[in-house]
């Protein structure tokens, strides 16, 4: 199975590669907070976050095309968004009378507008981030130990249990399956079941193999690498950039 | 000879009922290379998990002369590296730097002792270059090494590996046992593959339906068809 790895191209060579987890985090964690808390309606705001984006991705040598394809993981949820258009009544009067444009029309484009951002920065936060480092960034703000120790388990494991699915899917087209639909739910239903026990048995082994190397139920975690100046000025600027444009610009309005 | 291993009638039946040890005794000697074998479903496996105290069944275990219990547990699970059939259960960290030092980590080591306890380990085994590698990036066989790593990081007096040549290529086969080899520790192996018995080990513990059947020198054992034969050996 080809593996989309959550971290692919974290290991290239950057500036922007090279800056401390924790910098990065804070600085894109920023982005994603100042773009949901603007105005949909501010669009020298949102271009502002845009240009910082693509100042970001051009530095990084993330190619383009990878934060795209991945950021298409946004179209089901606008999809459904925008079923709730017809929905909207007339009670946003405000900005109605700014653009004429149905109020659903502007919540639509506000959650467009957002996700894109939003998304496209923690898909570049990951291009440039190598995942272990991402988790000690995040403990080192201060996430909870059980709540870091549940990601690495289920980033580590996940690929693992899709592999181990896909075997049981194709041990199963391999004797014919077929049939009506109640007989094939029946099927799934029932590798689900055995798909869970399997996983559950395996949780278990794992957890032997920690007590067997002294585990007492404090999940250690590898230290963040300390930031150094070059990494506050970085978080210095984009943090006065990206609050630039929303504050300067954009100032109050939210939704 | 100081005793490592004294196993005295061990018991132990399964939550469902199986009762997969029946009364074994024996003793392991530091620095012999004991080789445990048996068809499928004999209890190596829960036998050596009883040796660092993941199960613990009726009878006595002790490891260095301390009794395998709840007191003793942190101290024995650094005496004695367990190495698990399956790799992918015991590499559960996201890089190969965390895997190896989890045990350090557990040890309460200052970070300077695990930086130098995982560049050994790693060195130890031949994988160094895979320091920052995620462990689902490595090959079985790179798994299995790094692994083995895991446990070296301990500095156990003792090693418990559990099918170190299961699943492994010629080559990687090879390459395992010429490491077994040169790990000086006292080892406890439990294999099907009588050929790495033959080679590392100097005695043969023979283990059937939960019971003890023979225990001699590995030549004497592997000569003897009839009782490879009829514990499905061969």
């Amino acid at each position: 199975m080809k593996h989309g790895f959550l971290d692919k191209y974290s290991d290239l060579s950057s500036p922007l590669h090279s800056l401390s987890a924790t910098a990065k985090v804070i600085v894109f964690f920023a982005l994603i907070l100042v773009c949901v808390t603007t105005a949909p309606s501010a669009y020298l705001s949102f271009g502002g976050y845009l240009t910082f984006l693509a100042a970001c991705l051009a530095v990084s040598h993330v190619p383009v095309i990878h934060v795209l394809r991945r950021s298409l993981v946004v179209v089901p949820f606008l999809a459904m968004a925008a079923l709730s258009i017809p929905f909207f009544s007339r009670a946003a009067e405000g900005r109605n009378a700014v653009t004429g444009a149905h109020p659903g029309l502007i919540v639509f484009q506000g959650i467009a507008l957002k996700s894109f951002v939003s998304v496209c920065s923690l898909i570049l936060l990951s291009a440039i981030t190598p995942f272990p480092h991402f988790l000690s960034a995040l403990r080192k703000l201060g996430t909870p130990r059980l709540l870091i120790s549940l990601m690495s388990f289920t980033y580590r494991y996940l690929f693992l249990m899709v592999e181990e699915f896909e075997r049981m899917v194709r041990a199963r087209d391999a004797r014919c399956y077929g049939g009506g639909w109640l007989w094939q739910t029946r099927v799934v239903g029932r590798m689900v079941g055995t798909f869970f026990v399997r996983s559950y048995e395996r949780a278990e082994r794992v957890y032997h193999a920690m007590a067997a190397r002294g585990f007492d139920g404090r999940v250690p975690v590898q230290d963040a690498q300390p930031m150094e100046l070059k990494d506050y000025l970085f978080v210095l600027l984009s943090v006065a950039f990206l609050a630039g444009f929303r504050v300067l610009i954009a100032p109050g309005r939210m939704l | 000879m100081k005793k490592v291993i004294e196993i005295e009638s061990l018991h132990f039946t399964y939550p469902d009922g199986t009762a997969a040890l029946r009364g074994i005794t024996l003793e392991v000697f530091e620095g012999e290379k004991v080789a445990l074998i048996g068809p499928n479903g004999a209890g190596k496996s829960t036998f050596l998990l009883h040796l660092n105290g993941i199960f613990r069944g009726d009878g006595s275990v002790r490891i260095d002369g301390l009794p395998v219990e709840k007191e003793n547990l942190k101290v024995i699970r650094q005496k004695v590296g367990m190495v698990f059939q399956n790799p992918d259960d015991q590499l559960f960290c996201p890089t190969v730097f965390d895997d190896v030092a989890f045990g350090p980590r557990n040890l309460g080591l200052d970070h300077d002792e695990i930086e130098r306890r995982v560049t050994e380990s790693l060195a130890a085994v031949g994988m160094e270059v895979s320091v920052k590698k995620s462990p689902f990036r490595l090959s079985f066989g790179e798994r299995k090494r790094v692994a083995i790593a895991t446990v070296l990081a301990l500095r156990p007096s003792v090693l418990v590996i559990d099918e170190p040549t299961a699943n492994l290529d010629p080559r990687s086969r090879r390459a395992t046992i010429a490491l077994l080899r040169d790990l000086h520790d006292t080892q406890v192996i439990a294999t099907h593959d009588l050929a790495l018995a033959s080679e590392l080990c100097s005695r043969i513990i023979l283990l059937d339906a939960g019971q003890k059947v023979a225990d001699a020198p590995t030549a004497k054992i592997l000569e003897d068809n009839a009782l490879l034969q009829a514990h499905g050996l061969v």
